[in-house]
């Protein structure tokens, strides 16, 4: 067995690992990165959503909750999620942070701030200007003004973008600020060795202190072990939880898994708009029960997520250039769970949506419709399976009547937050304040897993934030 | 080890070859939900190509959960045995599309989890370079602004 001797092991290279990685290597120490996924550089990438999903996103794409009702799409590559992510730096609300302190996360606002303030200038990201609009945001706003909304304009951190439309499957021209592009080289530059398609099997405790990981490496799954006794697991909510319970820790992990729940509405215009050539997102509506998002993909993932079979997807697809789509996001409440399934042999994540939840969904889904509707859409397309279209505020009660439960829609989610959560209440939390798990010295956990419950707003800055607020007592001797 | 859902669906699925993520009765359900899903498509693609699309897709992505896809085809194939006592490969078009009118869309559980072969049709459709021209999307490298100046001149020179 190959084995490595390292001061600090980090599991995971995404929005906490790599910031780990860096802050490690910045102070000196032997840092090893592990990560599952490929370590795909920008000259690698391509604009081709077919060829890029399959490699940089969690099992292929294809990863779903349990009972099939919730896609839940996760970078798996050296990056993670940030690679695959739109570069959305949004700030939580204050009540999020006063509710985790409601549950034994200190979680201190102004330490918050200062992480925020640094890593958006560290990021260098600006605040999206009228002329970054797509058509399609363009659209949304001017439908949100007529109705007196507020929408924003997001905080996004992408270099020098050239709004190619393709954030989604990494960014073939390096400009986008992921952590493949900022934390992860720099943490190499200071001598982290990062070794991608490298699995973490389990992390070895002894006599309740950290020792080490064991792991499979490259396509033969060669066994690699990493001596360290230090360990950060930031393999995502879900892979961290998976990678405690594999390795023997159970105590409250896989518990207050949310989501970000989304359901994505279509509007139809008269006119003909192209929205897939420029950034994808760029303006936002903050709602205190929800968020919307106005969005556009490329065109695999258009199809996807229009609704419809057979003619009726054709015709609209036909009319590719006349669609308009926004999501309507919710923080779920925290009642999923990451569970080692013995009938199926690996992780698998339980969630139902609350009737909270639900009822949050189906304001946020006619929020939008009547904002479409406002910006003179022929009719508005709701996230139905058998199409179901809205051409006035008359139609809008079919969405109380047909969006009842998850099955219902076609729901889907980048934003799962939870499942080992921070809390200094051993009966609540799987790790500290301070992200050390309960009970084990050495080991933390440093990713969207922690969050008690969701974040309600895209979590990649909280991630950030967090790891960076922690870091340094984390990687002390 | 305990023996695994996974376990038994690999020993009990029929046999994959080499380099390949599905066995060839898998691979012609798709090509037999394609031609009915996609009635009506603008993008002129067979369904042949479409569910080579898909499989080249799986390859690909490496999942762990790729069995689970082999499974909801095998499933795509059996469940309308019981309320149609045919087979879907055994069914002809037009059953196929009935089928899938009366029972995928908004259906209850085991015709909901089969309706999910949708997407990998979708995507086995749309993500072939044929769809943008159908659907009036500009790949990246083809829009002008992306376009490095001259190539194409000095290439078909």
């Amino acid at each position: 067995m190959r084995t490595i001797t390292a001061d600090v092991c980090v599991i995971g290279s995404g929005a906490g690992g790599a910031l780990v990685a860096w802050e490690a290597a910045k102070l000196g120490k032997k840092t090893v990165v592990l990560e599952r996924g490929p370590y795909m550089r920008p000259s690698e990438m391509s604009t081709a959503e077919s060829k890029m999903i399959p490699r940089l996103y969690k099992d292929g794409g294809m990863q779903m909750s349990t009972s099939l009702d919730l896609f839940i799409m996760q970078g798996s590559c050296v990056g993670g999620s940030t690679v695959i992510s739109n570069m959305v730096l949004m700030r939580p609300d204050a009540k999020v942070f006063s509710r985790w302190r409601g549950m034994g996360a200190n979680v201190k606002d102004d330490v918050m701030t200062d992480a925020f303030d640094t890593i958006e200038g560290l990021l260098g990201a600006t605040r999206r200007e009228a002329s970054d609009l797509s058509e399609s945001s363009k659209l949304f706003e001017r439908g949100a003004r007529t109705l007196g909304y507020a929408p924003e304009r997001m905080m996004k951190a992408l270099g020098n973008c050239r709004a190619c439309g393709n954030c989604n499957i990494g960014c073939t021209f390096g400009s986008k600020k992921s952590a493949l592009a900022t934390f992860v080289p720099w943490a190499e530059e200071l001598g982290a060795e990062v070794l991608a398609d490298t699995e973490v099997t389990r992390v070895r405790i002894e006599r309740g202190r950290v020792t080490g990981v064991e792991a499979k490496c490259g396509p033969r799954r060669e066994p690699l072990l990493v001596n360290a006794k230090k360990v950060v697991v930031a393999g995502g909510a879900i892979g961290s939880s998976a990678i405690l319970l594999r390795s023997g820790i159970k105590k409250n992990v896989g518990t207050r898994l949310a989501f970000n729940a989304g359901a994505m509405v279509v509007a139809e215009l008269e006119q003909s708009f192209d929205a897939f050539d420029a950034d994808q997102m760029t303006i936002f509506l903050k709602h205190d029960e929800y968020l919307i998002e106005a969005t556009h993909n490329p065109i695999m993932s258009t199809a996807l997520i229009t609704p419809g079979w057979m003619e009726e997807h054709g015709n609209l697809m036909r009319r590719a250039k006349h669609l308009a789509y926004a999501g309507a996001m919710v923080g779920t409440e925290p009642n999923g769970r990451v569970v080692m399934s013995p009938f199926f042999g690996h992780e698998e994540t339980r969630f139902r949506a609350s009737e909270r939840d639900m009822a949050r969904l189906r304001k946020g889904v006619r929020t939008i419709a009547r904002i479409f509707l406002a910006a003179g859409a022929k009719r508005v397309l709701l996230p139905f399976e058998e199409p179901t279209y809205v051409t006035s505020e008359a139609d809008l009660p079919v969405v109380d009547a047909k969006m009842r439960k998850l099955s219902d829609f076609q729901c889907g989610t980048s934003h799962p937050q939870g499942g080992n959560p921070m809390s200094d209440d051993p009966e609540i939390g799987a790790v500290k304040s301070n992200l050390a798990v309960h009970g084990v010295n050495g080991l933390f956990v440093c990713d969207a897993s922690v969050f008690p419950d969701s974040v309600e707003v895209n979590p990649m800055l909280s991630v950030m934030a967090i790891a960076m607020a922690n870091a340094q007592e984390m990687l002390a001797s | 080890m305990r023996p695994t859902l996974e376990h038994l669906a690999v020993a009990l699925l029929p046999r994959v070859e080499f380099g390949r993520a599905l066995a060839h009765t898998e691979w012609l359900t798709i090509v037999e939900v394609a031609e009915v899903i996609l009635a009506g498509s603008p993008v002129e693609i067979t369904p042949e190509r479409v569910a080579d699309n898909v499989e080249t897709f799986l390859v690909a992505g490496r999942s762990r959960r790729a069995w689970r896809v082999r499974m909801l085809l095998t499933l795509v194939d059996l469940v309308p045995l019981t309320a149609y006592k045919k087979r879907f490969r055994n069914m002809t078009r037009a059953e196929r599309r009935r089928l899938m009118e009366e029972r995928w869309r908004g259906g209850s559980y085991l015709w909901r989890v089969c309706s999910k072969v949708r997407n990998l049709v979708m995507l086995g459709a749309y993500g072939d370079v044929r769809a943008d021209v159908a659907t009036g999307y500009v790949p990246v490298p083809l829009r002008p602004r992306f376009r490095p100046s001259n190539t194409f001149v000095k290439a078909s020179a």
